[in-house]
């Protein structure tokens, strides 16, 4: 990249095309085509001529005419070659390709002579040409909206020039900042592309707001274009020999300086990435040069060059070594890396189908041989396998390696994960000593976006279907924010590779944007595309929804559902978990099951909540059995399941129950939504509801409410009184405290008769028995299944050993048959009221 | 009117003017260039199995790292054929090379010379 160099020289625009009116330029034009035509005709007759001065004359025209048509498209200098000396004045106008100078030249004469912002015409203009509405097709834009729209703004715009000066003098800063946008690219010309990139960097009002119309943003088209270029660069058919086709490897015996010596045992249990980078060319590298630098650092010591990459599986370690190959191949390294090979070691291979004393001589060769050999790195992918005291079959590798390790007889990269390192590597002292600990960081979502251009012109190679830089910017957005289990940009590319395999399958020509996100759905089960008809609907009544289920707890029932709508209006805190809730009140009132319904509604299923009973974390050490252990033997119950699920509601019950120092923890979660788990892991929890329940001051919400307090009121207080038993600052972090009443009798009587219709179809369902019921029923179980203390809870117990019993008893003697119609009413029985059963036969 | 004849002119001139020196800088600066590229390119793509400076560098290296006698005596005896091999190829392509390049260059001025001649 070189758009460093630019801003040190003083750089104009100057051009004579500029410096003359419409009419003399297309004059001249015209008179310059004719005498290019009059020109090559008079070379092609002087070429059969008979006399050879005039063939000569003929033959060098000719060759004039062919090189002049060869280089059409050619700037008077080539800009990627150009140095810019500090201080020296720079005509940009030389590095303007002839194209891009007409377009520009065509949008002046345009502005004069009809009106309307210069760079409106230049955008109409440039949405004319076919490598613009290739960008735009690839940013998911339809050209024909976009081109309607700048049209529109033309129309309105009348803005008037009072001549080329004053255009040429508005155009000005546009030309440098086209410039610089070719020179990031470290383009040959300023080509139109350019100058629809640089576009979106000027002030005019009505361009910018057909950019923001379509969220074209000004990063996005100059990826766009890389793609468009490698698209161009496959179906030159450059790109398969890297990326799709079938090319034999061929294996380089013996080192260019023929001081090695050949490893005919490694060879047979190893992949030699030197060979693929030598065969293949080296693969699209970024995002880890800190990483590969270090490595390269580390091989090159005298002492201990063995390299232990420490990143999470898909970081991106294994394309750091196969890098290395590449530099290594380019002669691109230190001289102690020079004329090496890096050997990938296939463990399984060399522990299979021999005993065990072959697979000891066997392992013994291998090393010796790369000890003679005196060239070899060797590249152990997931190295603490071979270290892991589990795997006794691998202990043989290991207690072969080791004492080659400590004497420094080669070099050796291991890659490994985080928690793996903790558990297998750390521990001992002797590979702790001899390994340097590179660790590989998950890839900024920009660099991710870079390497997936490139992967994604060898998936439209290999699938023969195309993808549009939306889709991969789509994929790599939906791989940051809900795949957790791979890091970027692994958890992106198996996104689009999912979404271009469905694709192909479908016969589809092309995926965009919503493709990726349709697929990404069907892997989280969470919405996640924007609100449609149906669900905005849905979304907009959420309220009755819920109130199908729950009774009564208006005021709770409506946080919630706000909480709901925001998050699918993108309108949440972003840093934060989706929402969090501390839900206080009696027991019984409805908590858990609005969790639930919370749950169906956002993830789809009750299986999202992940619940924790935090009377179970009373103790401080108990931290441990919820974050996990430092060693990695204890895996923790929130943090491991919040990896396997990262879309998931939180439930937390009875959470002024754990211990304070548990509580603590919270404190991170509900303010970054992040929480480092015990090996060190950060665990995102950004895509997650939390809800902590709580019983804590239950008797002052009843007796405030028995008081009539408003609620606003009692909300607040009871903010106040939960301080009392939290730390102000853990209540302080929660989206919302929802109060939740006690139940009056009357919901209680509802909550009995959805358990009688409940009931009533089960019986239907299990025994074809129509069972009726009278209010008196519903009065009657609402007076057994209540009580203050426990909320509507008992209802269920009540239903169970009042009504479930009776029915239970004249199923089994026969008196209640299938097609039968039993009521339920009320009796008196002892001076007691009790449910009475009627049963009518089916004929 | 001079306002509008002198840049008309001066358009047509400096486009003829440019025209002709894009293509004198191309045929000649862009070809040293261009010919340059490929002759490097072509004895790198040599390079890879002759390795001519590796081999000078290396050249008392014992062979396949074999430090015996006989190792050291095969090393030299070994390098000295792969360094000849590489400087009669090397030769040859750097020839072959400047052969086309003189001919190419030669090309223009050789037709003005026989328009010159032949008049």
């Amino acid at each position: 990249m070189t758009n460093e160099a630019p801003k040190k020289a003083n750089f104009y625009f100057e051009s004579e095309r500029f410096k003359l009116n419409a009419g003399a330029r297309i004059i001249a034009d015209s008179i310059a085509t004719v005498f290019k035509i009059v020109g090559l005709a008079t070379g092609i007759f002087a070429l059969i001529a008979p006399a050879p001065a005039v063939q000569w004359i003929g033959a060098l025209i000719c060759l004039f005419a062919f090189e002049r048509f060869l280089h059409r498209d050619d700037p008077p200098e080539n800009a990627s070659k150009a140095v810019f000396e500090e201080g020296k004045d720079i005509n940009i106008a030389r590095f303007f390709a002839p194209r891009t100078e007409k377009i520009l030249v065509g949008s002046c004469d345009r502005a004069v002579f009809f009106s309307g912002s210069v760079f409106l015409h230049l955008l109409e203009q440039l949405t004319e040409r076919g490598d613009v509405i290739e960008v735009l097709s690839l940013l998911d834009v339809p050209a024909e909206q976009f081109s309607k729209a700048v049209a529109e703004r033309l129309k309105k715009n009348k803005k008037q020039y009072a001549g080329h000066e004053e255009v040429f003098a508005e155009l000005a800063p546009f030309f440098s900042q086209a410039f610089f946008e070719s020179r990031q690219e470290n383009k040959r010309s300023v080509e139109p592309i350019d100058l629809f990139a640089a576009l979106d960097s000027i002030s005019d009002v009505d361009v910018l707001s057909i950019f923001e119309m379509f969220g074209i943003r000004h990063e996005d088209i100059s990826r766009a274009a890389t793609l468009r270029r490698l698209r161009q660069f496959v179906a030159k058919g450059r790109f398969f020999r890297r990326f799709g086709g079938r090319v034999r490897i061929k294996h380089k015996i013996m080192n260019r300086a023929w001081t090695a010596r050949p490893t005919p045992i490694l060879d047979g249990f190893s992949v030699d990435l030197t060979d693929r980078a030598r065969t293949l060319g080296g693969a699209f590298f970024t995002g880890h040069t800190d990483a590969y630098e270090r490595l390269i650092d580390v091989l090159s010591y005298p002492d201990a060059p063995n390299v232990i990459l420490v990143g999470e599986a898909g970081v991106g370690k294994h394309s750091t070594v196969e890098h290395l190959a590449a530099m290594i191949v380019d002669d691109a390294v230190p001289p102690q890396l020079f004329d090496k090979r890096v050997v990938e070691l296939d463990a399984n291979r060399l522990l299979a189908g021999a005993d065990k004393g072959a697979i000891h001589e066997r392992i013994q060769g291998v090393f010796d041989e790369m000890v003679a050999a005196g060239n070899v790195i060797l590249y152990i992918p997931h190295v603490h396998e071979l270290f892991h005291a589990g795997s006794a079959s691998s202990v043989s590798i290991a207690d072969a390696l080791v004492p080659f390790l400590s004497s420094n007889s080669f070099p050796v990269v291991g890659t490994t994960t985080p928690r793996d390192h903790k558990m297998y590597i750390e521990p001992s002292a002797s590979l702790a000593r001899v390994f340097h600990v590179v660790h590989a960081e998950e890839m900024r979502e920009d660099d991710a976006a870079r390497v997936l251009v490139y992967k994604s012109a060898s998936l439209e190679a290999e699938y023969r279907v195309g993808i549009t830089y939306a889709a991969v910017k789509k994929a790599v957005d939906l791989g940051k924010r809900y795949f957790h289990d791979k890091p970027l940009p692994s958890s992106a590319e198996d996104i689009l590779r999912e979404a271009v395999v469905s694709a192909a399958h479908r016969k589809d020509p092309v995926v965009n944007a919503s493709d990726v996100v349709t697929v990404a759905e069907k892997r989280v089960n969470i919405p996640l595309h924007e609100a449609g008809g149906a669900e905005k609907e849905s979304l907009l009544h959420l309220e009755e929804t819920v109130h199908q289920v729950i009774v009564g707890q208006d005021h709770a029932v409506t946080a919630v559902a706000d909480a709901l709508r925001m998050y699918r209006s993108g309108l949440t805190r972003r840093g934060g978990p989706i929402a969090s809730f501390l839900f206080a009140g009696p027991t019984g009132v409805g908590k858990t099951e609005l969790s639930k319904v919370l749950a169906r509604a956002q993830f789809g299923s009750e299986d999202a909540i992940i619940r924790l009973d935090m009377s179970e974390y009373q103790d401080p050490k108990s931290i441990e059995r919820l974050i996990g252990s430092a060693d990695g033997s204890l895996i923790g119950s929130l943090t491991e399941r919040v990896v396997e699920r990262p879309y998931s509601l939180i439930l937390l019950d009875e959470f002024e129950k754990a211990h304070r120092s548990i509580l603590n923890i919270f404190l991170q979660v509900l303010d970054d939504g992040r929480l480092t788990d015990g090996i060190g892991r950060i665990v995102d929890l950004k895509n997650t509801i939390i809800i902590a329940t709580s019983n804590a001051r239950s008797e002052w919400i009843k007796e405030e409410i028995d008081k009539g307090t408003d609620a606003t009121i009692l909300e607040d207080g009871l903010k106040r009184k939960l301080t009392e038993v939290f730390v102000p600052e853990l209540v302080n972090r929660f989206s919302r405290i929802i109060l939740f009443k006690p139940l009056t009798f009357d919901e209680i009587k509802t909550i009995a008769r959805r358990k009688l219709e409940e009931l009533s179809c089960v019986i239907k369902e299990t025994n074809n028995v129509v069972l009726a019921y009278d209010e008196g029923a519903i009065g009657l179980l609402a007076e057994k299944g209540y009580e203050p203390s426990f909320g509507a809870r008992p209802l269920r117990t009540a239903v169970a050993d009042l009504i479930n019993g009776k029915l239970a008893k004249e199923i089994l003697s026969g008196t209640l048959r299938h097609g039968d119609t039993v009521t339920l009413s009320v009796g008196e029985e002892g001076g007691k009221k009790d449910f009475v059963l009627a049963i009518e036969h089916h004929e | 009117m001079t306002g509008t004849v002198l840049p008309f002119f001066h358009y047509l001139g400096t486009r003829s003017a440019r025209a002709l020196y894009a293509f004198l800088r191309n045929w000649y600066e862009g070809g040293a260039v261009l010919f340059e590229e490929h002759l490097f390119s072509t004895l790198r793509r040599f390079d890879r199995v002759l390795a001519l400076r590796i081999t000078v560098r290396y050249f008392f290296t014992p062979l396949y790292n074999d430090r015996t006698f006989i190792g050291y005596v095969l090393g030299v005896i070994f390098r000295s054929i792969r360094i000849m091999i590489a400087c009669v190829i090397y030769s040859f392509v750097i020839f072959a090379y400047i052969l086309v390049a003189f001919i190419w260059f030669a090309f223009p001025l050789f037709g003005v010379y026989k328009i010159i001649t032949s008049l």
